[in-house]
């Protein structure tokens, strides 16, 4: 049982990763600003995913789960980068930089919080 | 072909960062209702973004492997949507952890980043000026 949630978690995360490799890449040539909108936008988008795997399938289908929401969405989304684009961020521009760690930390609260209202 | 090569790296290095997060997540747990094990998933997975981030600054490092390491192996390794999930929940159960959970990573993560880039910055300028020395 310990083998599967591993080895779920281990390849919902390579493709989340290749995914936020992906849209970063995307959201990084759109964006104009310092302020880094690929993160930001990833992991407010991940969190929601989260939250509706996490209601959908925890009880029901767990493996499916694993796969999907600590795999995927735990690689998808990100801690570290947030954290760097933070303390980078804050050498040029520390108002920008509270901005992008509050507001990320708040977009993430609320969009699980709305998720597992609505469904 | 280079784009390739870093997509391949992103992969893997997503799988192992995944398999690590697991792997401390089941070996740590968590602390009564706390969640330590993502803490500290997430505050030494700063750390170590910011020290790979300045060494690749200052070495010949391929793309492939920086995107590898940052992207792949620390971006799967640390999670935000976990966390923000798991600061929800404790908000409902114990408030106060909640707010400790927040404050820990929240001010945590940057600060250790932070960190990790201060260590290689002085480090190499230690380095670079024992290096003068030496050639002086």
């Amino acid at each position: 049982m310990i083998g599967t949630t591993i080895w779920l978690t281990t390849g919902g995360s390579a493709i989340g990763a290749l995914a936020r490799y992906g849209v970063g890449r995307f959201v990084g040539r759109c964006n104009r600003s310092a302020f880094p909108w690929g993160t930001w936008l990833i992991n407010g988008f991940g969190t929601a995913l989260f939250g509706i795997f996490a209601i959908a399938f925890a009880q029901n289908a767990p493996s499916l789960f694993l796969l999907l929401g600590a795999g995927f969405c735990g690689g998808f989304t990100t801690f570290s980068a947030l954290s760097l684009e933070t303390a980078t961020l804050f050498r040029a521009n520390r108002l920008l930089s509270l901005a992008y760690l509050v507001s990320s930390l708040g977009i993430g609260l609320v969009v699980a919080w709305l998720v597992q209202l609505w469904l | 072909m280079q784009e390739w090569k870093r997509i391949a790296a992103i992969s893997l290095g997503g799988a192992i960062g995944g398999l690590l997060r697991a792997l401390v997540s089941l070996a740590v747990g968590s602390w009564g209702k706390f969640p330590i094990d993502y803490s500290l998933i997430n505050i030494v997975g700063s750390f170590l973004l910011g020290v790979i981030q300045q060494t690749a600054l200052r070495r010949t490092w391929p793309d492939w492997l920086i995107a590898g390491l940052g992207t792949g192996v620390m971006g799967g390794f640390t999670t935000f949507s976990t966390f923000v999930e798991g600061t929800m929940h404790l908000f409902v159960d114990v408030p106060i952890l909640g707010f400790v959970y927040i404050l820990a990573s929240g001010l945590g993560g940057p600060v250790a980043a932070w960190s990790g880039q201060w260590l290689i910055v002085a480090w190499s300028q230690r380095f670079e000026r024992s290096a003068e020395e030496v050639s002086a």
